[in-house]
């Protein structure tokens, strides 16, 4: 039993073919209307979890809740059609033979929605992804990102309890990516939709999710909002995996009086250092990287009776500043 | 590596077995031909036949098989080239005129060249009237030779190499052509240093098709007298009345299939490797006098390949409609349909069921290598499937009048003899067809979709019905009328196992084409083109639409 929409305990997966342990000990929990992002890098399990919750793959161990409803644990599994989930695929997977206005009522027959609201609920979904010109054609006739939204459209159309999303936008332009993240986040928000996504774009998460779980080996390393998984990572994975940044450990982390955290590391974004000509601390620049609006200086910092510490420091792009000039910076 | 191929066994459901073993059961003729390898002859046919015919049968089928090579890829390529990467009046209309020959059988091009061509044939009498020339006083080249069948199958199989070799001339990146040009080499040398080499995997596909249905020829080497293994197997069988002995010439025919299979195979498999994509080359608009030579070059392909032969056809078939179009001719017309329907709609059912037993038990490596093995079929000739069907079910139907016999119940011989066995002689020639057909279908339908119907609450049978069946729909339709047509031309095997007194419209136009009644034939025959037509438009049309952008 749960007061969750959806509730991930201690979900472990092995393939017995390969012997490879895919996810080991996850979980998680989403409230109603909460938006959610898996994060890693590609083979971290994290698409499998996914697949674990719509029904296409039968967890070991663990178990899995669907509002009070248990889908699957040890002894117990639901088929995927009677799971309520919506799911938009990676390559989104429309019906081909069928138009947008089919394919968005697709499921509509098999729900418990009365057959005299069909045609609204479809019109309304037609509306509200903008698709309404779109209706009668077919998905080989629309463009990428209209094809997204058909996709999105015949998930929601039929109320599910929740939204699973692989990868949506990896088929998109990169530049529409962070925008179109942004804007179904708000459409998922007015329509009060849990949803669950899958990427490995840090910046697509960002823009998406209230809550990030960052996968790493079949294990969900930290589960947070993006600002705790961003300031204050947890693991050493999860640091690295994510922005830029230096892991300090405690003794590298003493120079700088910096409180190292429970795990004895802190982690040094580039943003808390500026150049200062008044800094307390000097270093000498090894490598310069610029990235249009501003440069990101990796250098290097000697303290006494220590070796050297590298650290990154972003600077803006008019400061002109060259290998082996000496630095001096402080805290923003 | 026999543990894991029993450990795969134990793991299929319980449903795969009948297909397994219907699929094997299209596997009979090779185990009868490598069956006959082992069994020890008693009669001394064997040895006559080293003694006297062997060795023309080698030598002549493999000369055969080097004359329509170069026949096939002079005219396939040189055609394709003109209508893929050339611009000049009239390449459109040629660009599906040039498939047209694929209809005509070689055998009934056969008939109606030697018709035109022998000694009483219209051409001869004008040149002896014209120069008043009696018999002996001039050269003509004798068609019935084994250089007239070459010419014959080269002029109707040559679109093979053409279909294959235009769209892979026509899909070559226009990137590589403009590196060629940088580092300097001219047209002619772009073409045999780039584009031949390139397209040389689609070209090898489309030749050992091309070669595989000259070994299966029956038809044209029989009616032209040349002694090659088609035609041994049957006077063997037939002639000599022992079918070891043409069952042991068959392994030897089979090992030329096998190579040509080999070589198909493994040049498919390389040309899939090639990469398409970016801008695909233009044609070039070709000069004045260049597109004189290339209309002319066109043309006389399409007018010797398929328009002349139709027209003199047709012109016989008029002439004789009265009693051609007869009471027999509706019979025959009755016989075949029958026959190619019943095969088409069981080949697209068994293909239906083999394909979806290696979608659902997917990546099993036996099911998937046994709906392979069925598939490859199109390669066996109709006489050695002929040879290789007949032996088992004699002996079955030996085996069950004996049975019943001890009871006192007289049988006869039930399979031997009957249609049943004249359908599964097809199936086994044929489903590859089919199967290919569906196959390629289906696998458009990625699992993703399957899965998304799922989560949308609909179950197994409402995916098939609501998705899969209405995607397959057409390939479904065309893949039985592919095999209904291929069903209506065949000849061998259904000439060598059609029950008594039972004819269709191929067996009975051969045969009177034998009896040196061509014109009688024509109305059998043109209904063969005509219908044979279908596909041939069909295919060209998805062709070409599989290779737009």
């Amino acid at each position: 039993m749960s007061t969750f929409t959806l509730s991930v305990s201690d979900v472990s997966l092995v393939y017995p073919e390969s012997d490879t342990q895919v996810l080991n000990h996850a979980s998680l929990t989403l409230s109603k209307g909460e938006i959610a992002c898996l994060l890693g890098a590609s083979g971290c399990g994290k698409t499998t979890l996914l697949r674990c919750i719509a029904g296409f793959e039968k967890p070991n161990q663990g178990s899995i809740y669907l509002g009070e409803t248990l889908a699957s644990s040890e002894n117990y599994f639901l088929a995927v059609e009677q799971r309520h989930i919506g799911m938009v695929f990676q390559d989104y997977a429309l019906f081909p033979h069928l138009s947008v206005r089919q394919n968005i009522g697709f499921g509509l027959r098999n729900s418990v929605i009365k057959k005299s609201e069909h045609a609204g609920i479809v019109t309304e979904t037609l509306a509200l992804l903008s698709l309404s010109e779109q209706a009668e054609q077919y998905p080989h006739q629309i463009s990428g990102g209209q094809q997204q939204r058909v996709a999105i459209g015949r998930a929601i159309a039929v109320k599910p309890k929740i939204l699973l999303l692989d990868e949506p936008f990896s088929n998109l332009d990169l530049h529409l990516r962070e925008r179109l993240a942004h804007d179904l986040r708000q459409l998922l928000k007015t329509q009060n939709i849990t949803a669950l996504m899958v990427t490995h774009d840090q910046q697509e998460a960002f823009a998406f999710a209230d809550s990030i779980g960052v996968m790493h080996a079949g294990k969900i390393e930290q589960w947070g909002s993006a600002d705790a998984v961003y300031h204050h990572p947890e693991t050493d994975y999860v640091a690295n995996f994510i922005g830029d940044g230096v892991v300090l450990n405690a003794s590298q982390a003493k120079p700088f009086n910096l409180k190292p955290n429970h795990h004895g590391v802190y982690v040094l974004r580039p943003e808390q250092l500026k150049l200062d000509e008044q800094g307390e601390y000097s270093a000498q620049v090894i490598s310069s990287h610029p990235q249009g609006h501003s440069v990101l200086l990796r250098c290097r910092y000697m303290p006494a009776e220590q070796e050297g510490i590298e650290l990154l420091i972003r600077c803006p792009a008019h400061t002109g500043m060259i290998v082996k000039d000496e630095i001096r910076f402080s805290f923003s | 590596m026999l543990k894991s191929t029993v450990s795969t066994l134990r793991g299929l459901p319980l449903w795969c077995w009948p297909l397994i073993l219907l699929l094997l059961s299209f596997l009979t003729p090779v185990f009868t031909v490598l069956a006959s390898l082992v069994t020890p002859n008693e009669k001394d046919t064997w040895a006559h036949l080293v003694d006297t015919v062997l060795f023309e049968y080698i030598s002549n089928t493999f000369l055969l098989i080097i004359a329509v090579a170069v026949g096939v890829l002079v005219l396939g390529i040189s055609s394709a080239w003109l209508v893929a990467r050339c611009d000049f009046f009239g390449r459109r209309i040629f660009s599906w005129a040039l498939v047209l020959p694929l209809a005509m059988p070689a055998y009934i091009i056969a008939y109606t060249y030697t018709g035109m061509l022998d000694f009483s044939g219209p051409v001869q009498s004008a040149l002896r009237s014209m120069f008043d020339w009696g018999y002996g006083d001039y050269y003509f080249p004798e068609i019935k030779s084994l250089g007239g069948a070459a010419c014959m199958m080269s002029l109707v199989l040559y679109p093979y190499v053409y279909l294959l070799a235009r769209t892979a001339f026509a899909s070559q990146s226009a990137s590589l052509f403009e590196a060629a040009q940088l580092s300097g080499l001219n047209g002619w040398q772009r073409f045999w240093q780039v584009s031949l080499p390139l397209a040389r995997p689609t070209i090898v596909v489309g030749l050992s098709l091309a070669l595989m249905e000259t070994l299966a020829d029956y038809g044209t080497v029989q009616y032209f007298g040349v002694n090659v293994f088609s035609t041994g197997i049957f006077r063997t069988w037939f002639g000599l009345d022992d079918s070891l002995a043409a069952s042991q010439l068959s392994s030897i025919l089979l090992v030329f299939v096998l190579f040509l299979l080999g070589i198909e195979q493994f040049s498919r498999r390389k040309a899939s490797y090639i990469q398409r994509g970016g801008h695909v080359v233009k044609p070039t608009y070709l000069k004045k006098h260049q597109q004189v030579y290339a209309f002319i070059f066109c043309a006389s392909v399409v007018l010797f390949g398929f328009l002349l032969p139709f027209i003199q056809l047709g012109y016989w078939a008029l002439v004789e409609a009265e009693q051609a179009f007869g009471a027999e001719f509706w019979q025959l017309t009755l016989n075949s349909v029958k026959l190619a329907s019943i095969t088409a709609v069981l080949a697209v059912m068994i293909a239906l069921a083999f394909a979806y037993m290696k979608r659902l038990t997917a990546p099993n490596r036996l099911t998937a290598s046994l709906v392979f093995l069925a598939g490859l079929g199109y390669a066996l000739p109709g006489t050695i499937i002929a040879v290789g069907v007949m032996q088992p079910f004699a002996q079955l139907d030996h085996f069950i009048h004996d049975q019943a016999a001890r009871f006192g119940i007289e049988t006869g011989l039930i399979f031997s003899g009957s249609l049943f066995m004249v359908v599964f002689a097809y199936l086994i020639r044929f489903l590859a067809v089919s199967l290919g057909n569906i196959q390629s279908a289906m696998q458009l339908i990625t699992p993703h979709i399957d899965e998304a119907a799922k989560t949308l609450g609909e179950k197994t049978t409402g995916i098939v019905r609501r998705i899969h069946l209405p995607l397959l729909k057409t390939s479904l339709l065309s893949s039985g009328l592919l095999v209904f047509v291929d069903t209506l031309k065949e000849l061998p095997a259904t000439m060598a196992l059609r029950p008594f007194n039972f004819n269709t419209l191929a067996v009975r136009s051969f045969e009177l084409a034998n009896d040196e009644q061509l014109s009688n034939a024509a109305p059998a025959v043109i209904t063969i083109v005509l219908v044979g037509l279908i596909p041939v438009i069909w295919l060209n049309a998805s062709m070409n639409s599989s290779n737009q952008p």
